[in-house]
């Protein structure tokens, strides 16, 4: 395989951190590559590029005029950075869409097979997608998910193949006029996932969705759609890494989940861009009566990310669970949370966050748990911590709980500590060095986390941190 | 003119308040109270107190606890005010009475506190049938001095707002309980605590009693800017029949607020059927050095339990309700020497109004 090494996500790990694992961003063969204002004309030729079906031209052209009239939130840190005239909206590599890893380009199975990709799909994956810039180059699924009548393509295709379908949830769960950053997604999303699940249909092994920006300068506007019918359950894995880069790059990207009546999803991101990423994340779901929906989210790398996994409990018995670590080490900014939206009687939501900053670090955690009328009976805790673990660096908690029904109980709680000096003399007499000795009191910070991940995602989160901290020198 | 080229200017505040609820004060009502025509008159209260204040005299200048330009509300204040009155308080209790202004138009009072010693101040603002605006109460409290405040505050239809700044200075401490009911309009509390002082210390409870038609939102800001520093601010919110009550606000601890001691709770109680209860305790804490860093914040209604016990014991259940909200709010006096016993009472004429003699 091109005479590079293969190497496990462990690996990928244990290289204290993706940019020494992919290096620095190389040149590569681009066949298209759209950059400028953004006007008409860019996302005509996007949808043109595309052969895309009509609606969807329309659908990106009314995002655009929204665009154009929503302001740029002024609460949110750091956006000011961001020059949209710099940004390349579309670049595709020179590659086909391929479904099996030796027919990719040796330039792009050199980055897949440093990231571990091709073995953990052999392992443990029922189904991969991997986007690279701006489209989707490989699209790999097991017997599994054919016989079950499980849909697992690239977006695109599925807006061709599928169109009836996608256009019935395509937006609807996280609309273009949400705010100014959605209004642009829609405008000029490319590549993602689309997955359809059947009622009944439980997929045993997870899929995988991988996002990979090659150049600097570009912006990646992946859309990731899943639809799981009544009864069905699915596991779906996002990942995303690129290598360093002198520049930034700005990604952009939307998942959508509609989980039908009594349906089961669990979405798993394991973020670690290289440091010079301005990451957006849209990630909503609605899910229906008796359904479920677990989000898990670990914010690891990137320069400055805004997350906010949100759940609408629109049927009655409706439960969702939001987890998520994050992690600002350095001068970067952590501005994640999660939002879950009571809209029936009998719904439960738990959000927990855990965040560590350090070295000048800053975590944000911005939440809101909203009870309407009529939502009877409904529970919600929250439960949101900090470690701040030098004096330079900071932590903020925004939480809002509003509560439009009067029999709904909703709790919060929150906390912002520091290293003790006590702990680390003690597990420094035990003959830990100080790198080690935080690593495992930030551990244990992230257990309530920890535990509610899947064995083998917990193992990579446990590492990473083990990795990031086992390196810090001594405070003050 | 540059005052009203400065209303223009000045947005009430820099951004939403929440993806859902763009304002929590409804703005809009003190929109309309800036474009009515100004016709105020002051009246006495009535009531024994020790200094009237608000009366439309006043020769004192502001505390500068207050930007002339902080936000549109501010910039509203100083435009109606006429004069600021000024006490000093060193030693014993001081029962202070505001003027009812009534008329149309945005009404504006602002006192300022000076406090030495072991002192206590009573602030009683009653704009029931009076006219909408704002009353500003700056304190400013001397190093080593020791102070406690008790406000009642009875809103009337018409929007008012009331900012209470306080700036504590080294060694100082002040204890605070604010009652503050909604008349059935727009009631707006800044309760704000500027610890400057290091090693200040600061325990406040601010109560917010939203009844049948009113908006109440009651914000606390305390803002540790010295060294070793102790808050324990607390909010507790009530909403009757269809009633909202915000309870909600931000302590920060700056740079210079290393080794802060800061527990923040807002909780709200939803009374009414129709009842809404919103709250947002918020933290932005900008040094790893800190001692004690926890918020919490919980919104429910009386527990069936509670309402069982005190049924089978029986109360009905406005009676069980009404007890037990006597007992949550008359816990933020507890500890007060000088001011607990009046504010007590004050506490239980006002729940009185509002829950009925039950109550007492």
């Amino acid at each position: 395989m091109g005479g590079v090494e293969v190497s496990r996500v462990e690996e990928l790990v244990s290289g204290a951190g993706v940019e020494e694992v992919l290096g620095f961003a190389r040149e590569y063969p681009k066949e298209i590559e759209i950059r400028g204002r953004i006007e008409r004309s860019l996302v005509e030729e996007i949808s043109r590029v595309k052969k895309e079906p009509d609606w969807m031209r329309r659908h990106r052209l009314r995002a655009l005029e929204l665009f154009y009239k929503l302001p740029v939130p002024r609460w949110v840190i750091g956006v000011e950075q961001i020059d949209l005239e710099e940004i390349a909206y579309y670049v595709k590599p020179r590659a086909e869409l391929v479904e099996s890893w030796e027919e990719l380009p040796s330039w792009i199975r050199d980055y897949y097979q440093r990231l571990g990709l091709p073995e953990a799909e052999a392992k443990a994956l029922s189904g991969l997608t991997a986007v690279f810039d701006s489209e989707t180059v490989l699209r790999r699924a097991k017997e599994e998910l054919e016989s079950k009548g499980v849909v697992l393509l690239p977006m695109e295709e599925a807006v061709r193949r599928y169109p009836d379908l996608v256009k019935e949830y395509f937006g609807r769960v996280f609309p273009a006029a949400e705010h100014k950053f959605a209004a642009l997604h829609h405008a000029l999303w490319s590549g993602g996932a689309f997955v359809y699940v059947p009622p009944g249909v439980r997929v045993v092994q997870p899929i995988e969705a991988f996002f990979f920006v090659g150049s600097e300068l570009m912006g990646q506007f992946e859309h990731t759609l899943i639809v799981v019918g009544e009864g069905g359950s699915i596991q779906f894995i996002e990942g995303c890494a690129a290598p360093v880069m002198r520049r930034y790059s700005f990604h952009d990207g939307m998942v959508e989940i509609y989980a039908h009546r009594n349906a089961r999803v669990y979405f798993s991101t394991i973020q670690n861009w290289s440091r010079n990423i301005v990451n957006f994340n849209n990630k909503r779901a609605i899910a229906e009566e008796g359904a479920y929906v677990e989000w898990l989210e670990g914010s690891l790398g990137s320069k400055i990310t805004y997350t906010y996994p949100s759940t609408i409990l629109r049927g009655r018995g409706a439960s969702t669970r939001n987890l998520s670590v994050a992690i600002a080490k350095g001068p970067y900014i952590k501005d994640t949370g999660g939002k879950a939206i009571h809209a029936a009687p009998g719904t439960r939501s738990m959000i927990v966050s855990k965040s560590i900053s350090a070295e000048g670090g800053l975590v944000v955690y911005r939440g809101l748990v909203k009870v309407l009328r009529g939502a009877r009976g409904s529970v919600s805790h929250v439960q949101c911590d900090s470690l701040v673990l030098d004096g330079e660096s900071r932590s903020y908690t925004l939480p809002r709980n509003e509560v439009d029904e009067p029999t709904a109980e909703v709790s919060h709680e929150a906390s912002v500590g520091r290293l003790s000096e006590e702990q680390l003399f003690y597990l420094g007499s035990r003959g830990l060095s100080e790198g080690e000795a935080k690593a495992l009191i930030v551990l244990g910070f992230i257990q309530d986390v920890l535990r509610g991940l899947p064995l083998e995602v917990a193992s990579i989160l446990s590492r990473v941190v083990e990795l990031e901290f086992s390196e810090l020198g001594a405070l003050g | 003119m540059a005052q009203r080229a400065l209303l223009d200017e000045v947005p009430w505040q820099p951004y939403a308040d929440s993806p859902t609820t763009k304002y929590y004060t409804d703005w809009g009502a003190f929109e309309r109270l800036l474009s009515s025509s100004w016709d105020v008159v002051f009246e006495e209260p009535r009531g024994s107190y020790d200094y009237v204040a608000g009366c439309g005299g006043g020769s004192g200048g502001p505390g500068g606890l207050l930007g002339e330009r902080e936000s549109r509300l501010a910039v509203a204040h100083y435009r109606f005010l006429r004069g600021v009155d000024r006490v000093a308080v060193g030693g014993g209790v001081v029962r202070v009475g505001f003027c009812l202004p009534r008329g149309s138009g945005w009404a504006a009072q602002h006192l300022v506190v000076e406090a030495r010693g072991s002192s206590g101040v009573i602030l009683d603002i009653d704009r029931r049938g009076g006219a909408g605006g704002s009353v500003v109460v700056e304190v400013l409290v001397e190093p080593g001095a020791r102070l406690e405040v008790f406000a009642r505050v009875r809103g009337g239809s018409a929007p008012l707002a009331v900012v209470l700044r306080r700036r504590l200075g080294r060694g100082s401490v002040v204890s605070s309980a604010v009652a503050a009911v909604g008349g059935g309009g727009v009631l707006r509390v800044e309760d704000a605590s500027l610890l400057a002082g290091e090693a200040s210390r600061f325990t406040g409870v601010g109560a917010a009693l939203a009844t049948r038609g009113s908006r109440v939102d009651y914000v606390v800001d305390v803002v540790h800017a010295a060294p070793d520093a102790y808050s324990r601010p607390v909010v507790r919110g009530y909403a009757l029949g269809d009633g909202l009550v915000v309870a909600r606000g931000v302590v920060r601890v700056l740079a210079s607020g290393r080794g802060a001691d800061t527990v923040f709770e807002a909780e709200a109680v939803m009374l009414g059927g129709e009842a809404r209860a919103y709250a947002a305790p918020m933290m932005e804490i900008e040094t790893g050095d800190v001692r004690v860093a926890t918020h919490r914040a919980a919104q429910y209604r009386v527990p069936e339990d509670v309402l069982f016990y005190l049924g089978s014991r029986g109360l009905s259940e406005e009676e069980a309700v009404a007890l037990v909200v006597r007992e949550n709010l008359l816990a933020a006096v507890e500890g007060m020497e000088l001011v607990g016993g009046a504010g007590r009472r004050a506490l239980l004429e006002v729940l009185g109004e509002v829950l009925g003699p039950a109550v007492l």
